[in-house]
């Protein structure tokens, strides 16, 4: 006999009272497991609705007048191109999906419109390749806004002529409701071409990380790189991804807290009663010599029994969970949703040591219990 | 030898104070049969829990061997148990989730890491239940159980056997036969203090204590 196969055979007796704690244990890291896993997907997939809103980081020339930019929609000034290359080759900048346009205010076919060229995004050379921001347009071809298509009866195919220039209309952009409507975007070269500005640019868009510097510090370290520069947050949209980054974390850090607290009192509970219980049961083994140790160790072992088997259980519950509901929840990141192995190592040393501190105090009214009191009770 | 001296046993409560047991003073030799008797309630099961290091007296001294064991820590106090006493109770108190032979067994993890199985088999063999080793508590008669409980006793071949009304639920004649059992262990050199309403069970004993209100009233 040892205490281990004592254990085992009270767990083999009360079976209700263990496959209760056990579905309690499971439950929580099964929550937890799917939480986390399809967390993974949700990250990715809040980055990339975030990212939709569009970039918050401005790199416009010195010399623009911030109100006047507002207004006109467009830099006054401008820098060279060679810029975009220089900040994206210079590691360490917390930003990335670095886009370089020229813009300007133009009238056209008796219109007013801006018209954009713009250079397919480069990514920073420390940062991951990620889905490109912004338009890629090849040379010869252009996107025109909504209003100034329906206007002026454009259409996808059509040949336009912009400003000498000969265009093909590859897109109609899809109604906007905003300034966009009366945009026309080419290739950045096209339009320097057109606007007589080659090599120059006058707007660099990026998008700051959310790896966690602040703004200042990202003006300062693109400063140091392209001198002769300001650089503008786009706070709405800049505090929107924030924002919402933090939300979905501190709701699913609450829920996991609170079905973690709620799991380990209904351990703590279930150990209570199975104490009761076996209130005889520990007189007896007191009587026969058994010492505080070993009725703890009864009481705690049984705990972390329950907590290895629970996060063993739980671990495959939640993966299942994850993996059958992610796809449907994340619809555009659901191929992320993998199993997360690596924290089942963690959960194996976690999950029972929670279940024992949770079964402490009952363990310790175990080890108090007076003997003398359940033994002359009949 | 077994020595109380002066040993009062008050339990303090809302309806006021309980003497289970009021100055008592006993000695019990070794090898020696002695029957507690006394109505219920006297301070009888009180004290024979004293004797075995179970309830730490509120006057007086337990002495064993002319040590007294409440001196002792709580973990020696538990492995003077398990090393020196063997205890039957009326209710036989057999853990429900094991089997005989595993009931037999326990005491003998605390003592004998590499458990007596082969004289626990011996033992319920003795005790006419060698066929029922692997039956729970629950499939065995109470004849069995009491005697599943006495060969428990006896595992960790102890020199002091207390027994609290062992025969109170058994039949005559199963009874006979656990004092019986009790009487052979005292033949073999046991000390045996039998907390009994039988009167024929006095028959067996060296001695007979009477207790009451928690006082020795005669047989000290």
């Amino acid at each position: 006999m040892s205490i281990m196969r004592l254990l085992l055979r009270e767990v083999q007796h009360r079976k209700l009272s263990f496959l209760l704690g056990l579905l309690a244990v499971a439950m929580a890291v099964a929550l937890f497991v799917a939480l986390l896993t399809m967390g993974r997907a949700s990250n990715i997939e809040t980055t990339r609705l975030m990212r939709n809103l569009g970039f918050n980081v401005l790199i416009l020339p010195k010399e623009t007048d911030l109100a006047d930019y507002w207004a006109a929609d467009s830099a006054k000034g401008d820098m060279p191109e060679e810029y975009l290359r220089r900040l994206a080759e210079t590691p360490g900048i917390a930003a990335d999906h670095y886009v370089a346009t020229l813009e300007k205010k133009v009238r056209w076919r008796g219109r007013a419109i801006l018209l954009t060229g713009v250079l397919a995004e480069r990514t920073a050379i420390d940062a991951r390749k990620k889905a490109p921001m912004g338009y890629k347009i090849p040379r010869g071809a252009c996107y025109v806004g909504y209003a100034i298509a329906h206007s002026l009866g454009i259409k996808r195919k059509d040949t336009i002529d912009l400003l000498g220039k000969k265009l093909t209309v590859q897109r109609v952009v899809l109604e906007a409701g905003s300034k966009e409507d009366i945009r026309i975007y080419a290739h950045l070269h096209d339009v320097q071409e057109v606007l007589g500005m080659r090599g120059r640019i006058n707007t660099i868009q990026a998008l700051q990380c959310l790896c966690g510097g602040t703004m200042a510090e990202l003006q300062e370290e693109i400063s140091g790189v392209l001198p002769g520069t300001q650089i503008v947050e786009l706070r709405s949209i800049a505090t929107a991804r924030s924002e919402t980054r933090q939300m979905v974390e501190k709701h699913v850090g609450f829920i996991v807290a609170a079905v973690l607290a709620v799991c380990a009192a209904w351990v703590g509970l279930l150990s209570l009663l199975n104490v009761r219980e076996r209130r005889t049961e520990i007189g007896i083994l007191r009587a026969l010599g058994f010492g505080s140790s070993h009725i703890a160790a009864l009481f705690l072992g049984r705990a972390a029994f329950i907590g290895l088997l629970g996060a063993a259980v739980g671990f495959a519950v939640g993966t299942a969970l994850a993996l059958h509901v992610g796809p449907e929840i994340f619809k555009l990141t659901f191929s992320k949703v993998r199993p997360a192995y690596d924290l089942l190592i963690p959960l194996v040393f976690v999950t029972p040591l929670v279940a024992t501190l949770a079964s402490f105090l009952p363990a310790m009214i175990a080890v108090t219990q007076d003997p003398a009191v359940t033994l002359t009770e009949e | 030898m077994i020595q109380l001296e002066n040993v009062s046993q008050v339990y303090r409560s809302r309806r006021g104070e309980v003497r289970a047991l009021d100055e008592v003073s006993l000695t019990v030799r070794n090898s020696e049969f002695v029957v507690v008797k006394g109505p219920s309630g006297s301070g009888k099961s009180t004290l024979l829990l004293t004797i075995a290091g179970m309830i730490r007296p509120t006057r007086g001294r337990v002495l064993v061997n002319d040590a007294d064991i409440y001196h002792l820590s709580n973990r020696e106090r538990a492995r003077f148990r398990a090393q020196n006493v063997g205890f039957v109770f009326q209710s036989y108190h057999l853990v429900p989730y094991l089997s005989a032979l595993e009931n037999v067994l326990l005491p003998t993890m605390l003592v004998s890491p590499d458990a007596r199985r082969h004289t626990a088999c011996q033992l319920l063999n003795h005790f006419g239940i060698g066929q029922r080793l692997a039956h729970k508590p629950a499939e065995l008669s109470t004849g069995e159980r009491q005697r599943t409980a006495v060969a428990r006793a006896l595992s960790n071949r102890p020199w002091l056997l207390l027994a609290d009304e062992p025969t109170g639920n058994l039949d005559p004649e199963t009874g006979l036969q656990i004092i019986e059992y009790l009487a052979e262990f005292h033949r073999q050199g046991g000390t045996v203090v039998l907390v009994t309403h039988e009167r024929w069970a006095e028959e067996y004993a060296e001695r007979t204590i009477s207790i009451r209100h928690g006082r020795i009233e005669e047989g000290s």
